[in-house]
Protein backbone atom coordinates (compact mmCIF):
# COMPACT_ATOMS: atom_id res chain seq x y z
CA UNK A 1 0.00 0.00 0.00
CA UNK A 2 2.94 2.24 0.64
CA UNK A 3 3.71 2.02 -3.05
CA UNK A 4 0.16 3.04 -3.86
CA UNK A 5 0.41 6.03 -1.57
CA UNK A 6 3.62 7.10 -3.20
CA UNK A 7 2.16 6.90 -6.67
CA UNK A 8 3.08 9.91 -8.73
CA UNK A 9 0.28 12.11 -9.93
CA UNK A 10 0.58 13.27 -13.49
CA UNK A 11 1.35 16.93 -12.97
CA UNK A 12 0.14 18.04 -16.38
CA UNK A 13 -3.17 16.32 -15.91
CA UNK A 14 -3.35 17.72 -12.41
CA UNK A 15 -2.62 21.25 -13.60
CA UNK A 16 -5.45 20.99 -16.08
CA UNK A 17 -7.81 19.72 -13.41
CA UNK A 18 -6.84 22.56 -11.11
CA UNK A 19 -7.30 25.09 -13.91
CA UNK A 20 -10.75 23.72 -14.58
CA UNK A 21 -11.59 23.71 -10.87
CA UNK A 22 -10.68 27.39 -10.73
CA UNK A 23 -13.41 27.86 -13.30
CA UNK A 24 -15.76 25.96 -10.99
CA UNK A 25 -15.83 22.86 -13.16
CA UNK A 26 -17.53 20.26 -10.99
CA UNK A 27 -16.50 17.34 -13.16
CA UNK A 28 -12.85 18.29 -12.80
CA UNK A 29 -13.25 18.64 -9.06
CA UNK A 30 -14.88 15.23 -8.93
CA UNK A 31 -11.76 13.79 -10.56
CA UNK A 32 -9.50 15.64 -8.17
CA UNK A 33 -11.37 14.24 -5.18
CA UNK A 34 -11.18 10.76 -6.68
CA UNK A 35 -7.44 11.13 -7.13
CA UNK A 36 -6.61 12.19 -3.60
CA UNK A 37 -9.28 10.92 -1.29
CA UNK A 38 -7.55 7.66 -0.34
CA UNK A 39 -4.25 9.30 0.50
CA UNK A 40 -5.95 12.18 2.25
CA UNK A 41 -8.16 9.80 4.21
CA UNK A 42 -5.10 7.98 5.54
CA UNK A 43 -3.63 11.28 6.68
CA UNK A 44 -6.85 12.40 8.34
CA UNK A 45 -7.32 9.05 10.03
CA UNK A 46 -3.79 9.09 11.42
CA UNK A 47 -4.71 12.27 13.29
CA UNK A 48 -8.32 11.73 14.36
CA UNK A 49 -8.17 7.92 14.74
CA UNK A 50 -11.80 7.56 13.89
CA UNK A 51 -13.41 6.63 10.60
CA UNK A 52 -16.39 8.97 10.83
CA UNK A 53 -14.33 11.95 11.88
CA UNK A 54 -11.76 11.23 9.19
CA UNK A 55 -14.44 11.27 6.50
CA UNK A 56 -16.03 14.43 7.90
CA UNK A 57 -12.69 16.20 8.03
CA UNK A 58 -11.93 15.05 4.53
CA UNK A 59 -15.19 16.43 3.22
CA UNK A 60 -14.59 19.77 4.88
CA UNK A 61 -11.07 19.86 3.49
CA UNK A 62 -12.22 19.26 -0.08
CA UNK A 63 -14.93 21.89 0.27
CA UNK A 64 -12.34 24.38 1.49
CA UNK A 65 -10.10 23.42 -1.38
CA UNK A 66 -12.84 24.12 -3.90
CA UNK A 67 -13.80 27.39 -2.27
CA UNK A 68 -10.21 28.62 -2.10
CA UNK A 69 -8.66 27.05 -5.15
CA UNK A 70 -8.53 30.46 -6.79
CA UNK A 71 -5.85 31.40 -4.29
CA UNK A 72 -3.72 28.34 -5.10
CA UNK A 73 -0.87 29.79 -7.14
CA UNK A 74 0.96 26.55 -7.84
CA UNK A 75 4.04 27.60 -5.87
CA UNK A 76 3.82 24.29 -4.05
CA UNK A 77 2.47 20.92 -5.08
CA UNK A 78 -1.29 20.66 -4.95
CA UNK A 79 -1.38 17.87 -2.40
CA UNK A 80 0.95 19.81 -0.10
CA UNK A 81 -1.64 22.56 -0.15
CA UNK A 82 -4.45 20.05 0.33
CA UNK A 83 -2.61 18.40 3.23
CA UNK A 84 -2.09 21.73 4.93
CA UNK A 85 -5.83 22.39 4.89
CA UNK A 86 -6.54 18.82 5.93
CA UNK A 87 -3.97 18.87 8.71
CA UNK A 88 -5.44 22.00 10.27
CA UNK A 89 -8.98 20.66 10.12
CA UNK A 90 -7.98 17.26 11.47
CA UNK A 91 -6.07 18.74 14.40
CA UNK A 92 -9.01 21.02 15.20
CA UNK A 93 -11.37 18.06 15.05
CA UNK A 94 -9.17 15.93 17.28
CA UNK A 95 -8.91 18.77 19.78
CA UNK A 96 -12.66 19.20 19.85
CA UNK A 97 -13.04 15.51 20.53
CA UNK A 98 -10.42 15.82 23.24
CA UNK A 99 -8.25 13.13 21.77
CA UNK A 100 -5.64 12.24 24.38
CA UNK A 101 -2.70 12.42 22.00
CA UNK A 102 -3.47 15.56 20.03
CA UNK A 103 -0.96 18.02 21.38
CA UNK A 104 1.48 19.41 18.85
CA UNK A 105 4.03 19.79 21.59
CA UNK A 106 7.15 17.76 20.86
CA UNK A 107 7.56 16.80 24.48
CA UNK A 108 4.14 15.33 25.16
CA UNK A 109 5.55 11.86 25.39
CA UNK A 110 3.26 9.16 26.60
CA UNK A 111 4.15 7.20 29.74
CA UNK A 112 6.84 4.71 28.94
CA UNK A 113 4.83 1.77 30.26
CA UNK A 114 2.09 2.65 27.79
CA UNK A 115 4.39 3.02 24.82
CA UNK A 116 6.07 -0.30 25.50
CA UNK A 117 3.00 -2.27 26.40
CA UNK A 118 2.20 -3.26 22.86
CA UNK A 119 1.72 -6.96 23.52
CA UNK A 120 -1.04 -6.18 26.00
CA UNK A 121 -3.09 -4.67 23.17
CA UNK A 122 -3.35 -7.84 21.13
CA UNK A 123 -0.23 -7.35 19.06
CA UNK A 124 2.01 -10.37 18.44
CA UNK A 125 4.78 -10.80 20.96
CA UNK A 126 8.42 -10.79 19.87
CA UNK A 127 8.58 -14.55 20.32
CA UNK A 128 6.41 -15.04 17.24
CA UNK A 129 7.71 -14.39 13.79
CA UNK A 130 5.97 -11.41 12.25
CA UNK A 131 4.53 -11.64 8.82
CA UNK A 132 3.96 -8.57 6.71
CA UNK A 133 0.48 -7.88 7.99
CA UNK A 134 1.46 -8.32 11.62
CA UNK A 135 4.41 -6.03 11.21
CA UNK A 136 2.16 -3.44 9.59
CA UNK A 137 -0.29 -3.63 12.47
CA UNK A 138 2.50 -3.41 15.00
CA UNK A 139 3.91 -0.40 13.23
CA UNK A 140 0.52 1.33 13.16
CA UNK A 141 0.08 0.71 16.86
CA UNK A 142 3.50 2.12 17.59
CA UNK A 143 2.84 5.16 15.40
CA UNK A 144 -0.46 5.82 17.16
CA UNK A 145 1.44 6.02 20.44
CA UNK A 146 3.85 8.75 19.55
CA UNK A 147 2.93 12.43 19.79
CA UNK A 148 0.85 13.80 16.95
CA UNK A 149 3.46 16.27 15.76
CA UNK A 150 6.11 13.58 15.47
CA UNK A 151 3.73 11.02 14.00
CA UNK A 152 2.57 13.44 11.33
CA UNK A 153 6.13 14.35 10.43
CA UNK A 154 7.10 10.68 10.15
CA UNK A 155 4.09 9.82 7.99
CA UNK A 156 4.51 12.81 5.70
CA UNK A 157 8.19 12.03 5.23
CA UNK A 158 8.36 8.24 5.20
CA UNK A 159 4.96 7.35 3.78
CA UNK A 160 3.98 10.35 1.66
CA UNK A 161 7.52 11.10 0.58
CA UNK A 162 7.28 14.84 1.21
CA UNK A 163 10.43 16.92 1.49
CA UNK A 164 11.26 18.77 4.70
CA UNK A 165 10.19 22.02 3.02
CA UNK A 166 6.83 20.52 2.13
CA UNK A 167 6.31 19.06 5.59
CA UNK A 168 7.17 22.46 7.03
CA UNK A 169 4.51 24.01 4.81
CA UNK A 170 1.87 21.47 5.76
CA UNK A 171 2.56 21.71 9.49
CA UNK A 172 3.46 25.41 9.40
CA UNK A 173 6.73 24.94 11.22
CA UNK A 174 10.40 25.57 10.44
CA UNK A 175 12.39 22.97 8.51
CA UNK A 176 14.68 22.57 11.50
CA UNK A 177 11.64 21.65 13.59
CA UNK A 178 10.64 19.10 10.98
CA UNK A 179 14.07 17.52 11.33
CA UNK A 180 13.89 17.32 15.12
CA UNK A 181 10.34 15.98 15.10
CA UNK A 182 11.34 13.28 12.67
CA UNK A 183 14.37 12.46 14.78
CA UNK A 184 12.47 12.14 18.05
CA UNK A 185 9.55 10.41 16.41
CA UNK A 186 11.78 7.77 14.88
CA UNK A 187 13.64 7.46 18.13
CA UNK A 188 10.39 6.67 19.95
CA UNK A 189 9.36 4.22 17.29
CA UNK A 190 12.74 2.53 17.48
CA UNK A 191 12.40 2.19 21.24
CA UNK A 192 9.01 0.48 20.84
CA UNK A 193 10.20 -1.81 18.08
CA UNK A 194 13.48 -2.63 19.78
CA UNK A 195 12.33 -5.96 21.27
CA UNK A 196 11.26 -7.14 17.84
CA UNK A 197 14.44 -5.89 16.23
CA UNK A 198 16.60 -7.65 18.85
CA UNK A 199 14.77 -10.89 18.24
CA UNK A 200 15.49 -10.50 14.54
CA UNK A 201 11.82 -10.67 13.68
CA UNK A 202 11.99 -7.63 11.44
CA UNK A 203 15.37 -8.15 9.89
CA UNK A 204 14.11 -10.03 6.81
CA UNK A 205 11.75 -7.23 5.97
CA UNK A 206 14.53 -4.75 6.44
CA UNK A 207 16.74 -6.52 3.92
CA UNK A 208 13.98 -6.54 1.34
CA UNK A 209 13.63 -2.78 1.44
CA UNK A 210 14.86 -0.51 -1.25
CA UNK A 211 14.77 3.08 -2.31
CA UNK A 212 16.48 4.56 0.71
CA UNK A 213 18.46 7.72 0.37
CA UNK A 214 21.28 6.88 2.66
CA UNK B 1 28.90 20.16 17.50
CA UNK B 2 27.81 17.63 20.13
CA UNK B 3 26.90 14.04 19.34
CA UNK B 4 23.27 14.82 20.28
CA UNK B 5 23.22 17.58 17.66
CA UNK B 6 24.84 15.24 15.16
CA UNK B 7 22.23 12.57 15.82
CA UNK B 8 19.50 15.00 14.81
CA UNK B 9 21.49 15.89 11.70
CA UNK B 10 21.74 12.18 10.91
CA UNK B 11 17.97 12.23 10.42
CA UNK B 12 18.38 14.83 7.69
CA UNK B 13 21.34 12.94 6.25
CA UNK B 14 19.40 9.73 5.69
CA UNK B 15 16.48 11.73 4.29
CA UNK B 16 18.80 13.40 1.78
CA UNK B 17 18.06 16.85 3.21
CA UNK B 18 21.61 17.98 4.04
CA UNK B 19 23.68 20.13 1.74
CA UNK B 20 27.01 18.80 0.48
CA UNK B 21 29.09 20.63 3.07
CA UNK B 22 27.03 19.32 5.99
CA UNK B 23 27.06 15.81 4.54
CA UNK B 24 30.85 15.76 4.32
CA UNK B 25 31.27 17.12 7.82
CA UNK B 26 28.84 14.57 9.25
CA UNK B 27 30.36 11.65 7.35
CA UNK B 28 33.78 12.54 8.74
CA UNK B 29 32.27 12.56 12.23
CA UNK B 30 30.57 9.20 11.66
CA UNK B 31 33.88 7.62 10.73
CA UNK B 32 35.27 8.59 14.12
CA UNK B 33 32.18 8.15 16.34
CA UNK B 34 30.79 4.62 16.78
CA UNK B 35 27.77 5.87 18.75
CA UNK B 36 26.67 8.20 15.97
CA UNK B 37 27.41 5.53 13.37
CA UNK B 38 25.16 3.14 15.28
CA UNK B 39 22.50 5.84 15.46
CA UNK B 40 22.67 6.28 11.70
CA UNK B 41 22.27 2.55 11.20
CA UNK B 42 19.31 2.39 13.57
CA UNK B 43 17.58 5.38 11.97
CA UNK B 44 18.13 4.05 8.46
CA UNK B 45 16.72 0.70 9.50
CA UNK B 46 13.69 2.23 11.09
CA UNK B 47 13.03 4.48 8.10
CA UNK B 48 13.07 1.44 5.83
CA UNK B 49 10.71 -0.46 8.09
CA UNK B 50 8.19 2.37 8.14
CA UNK B 51 8.40 2.95 4.41
CA UNK B 52 7.93 -0.67 3.57
CA UNK B 53 5.44 -1.79 6.16
CA UNK B 54 3.14 1.04 7.01
CA UNK B 55 -0.42 0.00 6.22
CA UNK B 56 -2.56 3.05 5.56
CA UNK B 57 -5.95 2.88 7.20
CA UNK B 58 -8.57 2.02 4.67
CA UNK B 59 -12.12 3.28 4.90
CA UNK B 60 -14.96 0.76 4.98
CA UNK B 61 -15.71 -0.50 1.46
CA UNK B 62 -18.91 1.52 1.09
CA UNK B 63 -17.46 4.70 2.58
CA UNK B 64 -16.90 6.38 -0.77
CA UNK B 65 -20.47 5.75 -1.90
CA UNK B 66 -21.88 9.19 -2.45
CA UNK B 67 -18.81 10.83 -0.93
CA UNK B 68 -17.87 12.91 -3.97
CA UNK B 69 -21.48 13.79 -4.68
CA UNK B 70 -22.02 15.01 -1.13
CA UNK B 71 -19.08 17.38 -1.54
CA UNK B 72 -20.15 18.50 -4.99
CA UNK B 73 -23.66 19.20 -3.74
CA UNK B 74 -22.22 21.48 -1.10
CA UNK B 75 -19.74 23.35 -3.26
CA UNK B 76 -21.94 23.81 -6.30
CA UNK B 77 -25.68 23.51 -6.26
CA UNK B 78 -27.59 21.52 -8.85
CA UNK B 79 -28.48 23.41 -12.04
CA UNK B 80 -32.07 23.94 -10.88
CA UNK B 81 -30.94 25.29 -7.56
CA UNK B 82 -28.39 27.44 -9.35
CA UNK B 83 -31.09 29.04 -11.49
CA UNK B 84 -33.15 29.63 -8.38
CA UNK B 85 -30.16 31.18 -6.60
CA UNK B 86 -29.38 33.23 -9.67
CA UNK B 87 -32.92 34.51 -9.70
CA UNK B 88 -32.75 35.53 -6.08
CA UNK B 89 -29.24 36.91 -6.34
CA UNK B 90 -29.87 38.96 -9.48
CA UNK B 91 -33.50 39.88 -9.04
CA UNK B 92 -32.82 43.12 -7.21
CA UNK B 93 -29.89 44.30 -9.35
CA UNK B 94 -31.78 43.43 -12.52
CA UNK B 95 -34.86 45.28 -11.38
CA UNK B 96 -32.70 48.23 -10.42
CA UNK B 97 -30.88 48.17 -13.75
CA UNK B 98 -34.16 47.96 -15.65
CA UNK B 99 -35.59 50.86 -13.68
CA UNK B 100 -32.49 52.95 -14.30
CA UNK B 101 -32.61 52.12 -17.99
CA UNK B 102 -36.21 53.28 -18.16
CA UNK B 103 -35.46 56.45 -16.23
CA UNK B 104 -32.43 57.31 -18.34
CA UNK B 105 -34.34 56.43 -21.48
CA UNK B 106 -37.15 58.76 -20.53
CA UNK B 107 -34.71 61.46 -19.52
CA UNK B 108 -32.78 61.07 -22.72
CA UNK B 109 -35.84 61.39 -24.86
CA UNK B 110 -37.31 64.01 -22.58
CA UNK B 111 -34.32 66.25 -22.13
CA UNK B 112 -31.65 65.66 -24.73
CA UNK B 113 -33.14 64.35 -27.89
CA UNK B 114 -33.52 67.45 -30.02
CA UNK B 115 -34.09 66.50 -33.58
CA UNK B 116 -34.49 68.42 -36.79
CA UNK B 117 -38.04 69.34 -37.50
CA UNK B 118 -39.94 66.75 -39.41
CA UNK B 119 -43.53 66.67 -40.56
CA UNK B 120 -45.84 65.54 -37.83
CA UNK B 121 -48.99 63.71 -38.63
CA UNK B 122 -52.24 64.27 -36.85
CA UNK B 123 -51.87 61.34 -34.47
CA UNK B 124 -48.85 62.72 -32.71
CA UNK B 125 -49.48 64.69 -29.62
CA UNK B 126 -46.35 66.73 -29.76
CA UNK B 127 -44.46 68.61 -32.32
CA UNK B 128 -40.78 68.15 -32.85
CA UNK B 129 -38.71 71.29 -32.80
CA UNK B 130 -35.35 71.90 -34.30
CA UNK B 131 -32.34 72.87 -32.27
CA UNK B 132 -32.45 76.23 -34.00
CA UNK B 133 -36.05 76.76 -33.04
CA UNK B 134 -35.37 75.66 -29.49
CA UNK B 135 -32.54 78.13 -29.19
CA UNK B 136 -34.84 80.94 -30.25
CA UNK B 137 -37.29 80.15 -27.51
CA UNK B 138 -36.84 81.09 -23.85
CA UNK B 139 -36.25 77.44 -22.98
CA UNK B 140 -33.51 75.17 -21.83
CA UNK B 141 -34.50 72.18 -23.90
CA UNK B 142 -37.31 71.43 -26.20
CA UNK B 143 -38.55 67.88 -26.28
CA UNK B 144 -40.66 65.64 -28.34
CA UNK B 145 -42.62 62.72 -27.05
CA UNK B 146 -45.00 60.10 -28.30
CA UNK B 147 -46.88 60.38 -25.03
CA UNK B 148 -50.62 60.29 -25.78
CA UNK B 149 -51.44 62.87 -23.17
CA UNK B 150 -49.38 66.04 -23.24
CA UNK B 151 -50.62 67.26 -19.89
CA UNK B 152 -49.86 63.92 -18.26
CA UNK B 153 -46.44 63.91 -19.84
CA UNK B 154 -45.71 67.38 -18.52
CA UNK B 155 -46.91 66.38 -15.09
CA UNK B 156 -44.64 63.32 -14.98
CA UNK B 157 -41.74 65.34 -16.26
CA UNK B 158 -42.19 68.07 -13.70
CA UNK B 159 -42.80 65.76 -10.78
CA UNK B 160 -39.99 63.33 -11.38
CA UNK B 161 -37.27 64.75 -13.53
CA UNK B 162 -37.02 68.48 -13.50
CA UNK B 163 -34.74 70.40 -11.23
CA UNK B 164 -36.20 73.19 -9.16
CA UNK B 165 -36.54 76.32 -11.20
CA UNK B 166 -37.65 74.57 -14.33
CA UNK B 167 -41.13 73.97 -15.58
CA UNK B 168 -42.87 72.54 -18.59
CA UNK B 169 -45.13 74.36 -20.91
CA UNK B 170 -46.93 73.19 -23.99
CA UNK B 171 -47.73 75.26 -27.01
CA UNK B 172 -49.94 74.54 -29.94
CA UNK B 173 -48.11 74.61 -33.24
CA UNK B 174 -49.27 74.14 -36.75
CA UNK B 175 -48.20 70.52 -36.55
CA UNK B 176 -49.59 69.73 -33.13
CA UNK B 177 -48.31 70.51 -29.69
CA UNK B 178 -44.84 71.32 -28.51
CA UNK B 179 -43.62 70.88 -24.99
CA UNK B 180 -40.83 73.04 -23.76
CA UNK B 181 -38.92 72.97 -20.54
CA UNK B 182 -38.42 76.44 -19.30
CA UNK B 183 -36.06 77.96 -16.88
CA UNK B 184 -38.21 80.42 -15.01
CA UNK B 185 -35.35 82.77 -14.20
CA UNK B 186 -34.11 82.82 -17.77
CA UNK B 187 -37.59 83.38 -19.07
CA UNK B 188 -38.02 86.27 -16.71
CA UNK B 189 -34.67 87.73 -17.77
CA UNK B 190 -35.53 87.34 -21.43
CA UNK B 191 -38.84 89.07 -20.91
CA UNK B 192 -37.14 91.93 -19.09
CA UNK B 193 -34.65 92.30 -21.92
CA UNK B 194 -37.44 92.39 -24.45
CA UNK B 195 -39.25 95.04 -22.49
Amino acid sequence: MGVVLMAKIDTNEESQLIFRCKNKDREAFDQLIEKYRDRAYAMAYSIVHNNEDAVDVLQEAFIKVFENIGSFKGDSRFYTWLYRILFNLAVDCARRKKNTNVSLDDEDALPSEQTLDIAAHGTPTPSDELDRRELGELLNQCLSRIPLAQRTAVLLCDVEGLSYAEIAEVMQIAEGTVMSRLHYGRQRLAAMLEPYLQEGKISQVENESNGQTE
Amino acid sequence: MSCEDNKIKITALIDGELDAGEQNRLRRHLEKCPACAAEKLAQSRLRKIVRKNFIPPEPPPDKWNGFNQAILNRVAPTPLARVSQLRVRWATPLALAASLAIVFGVLYFALFRVEPQIPVDGNQSLAVVSTEQASQLPVKVAVSTPHPSVSRFCEVLSTNYLKPGYETRDFPTENGKMVIIMNKAEEKKNLENKN
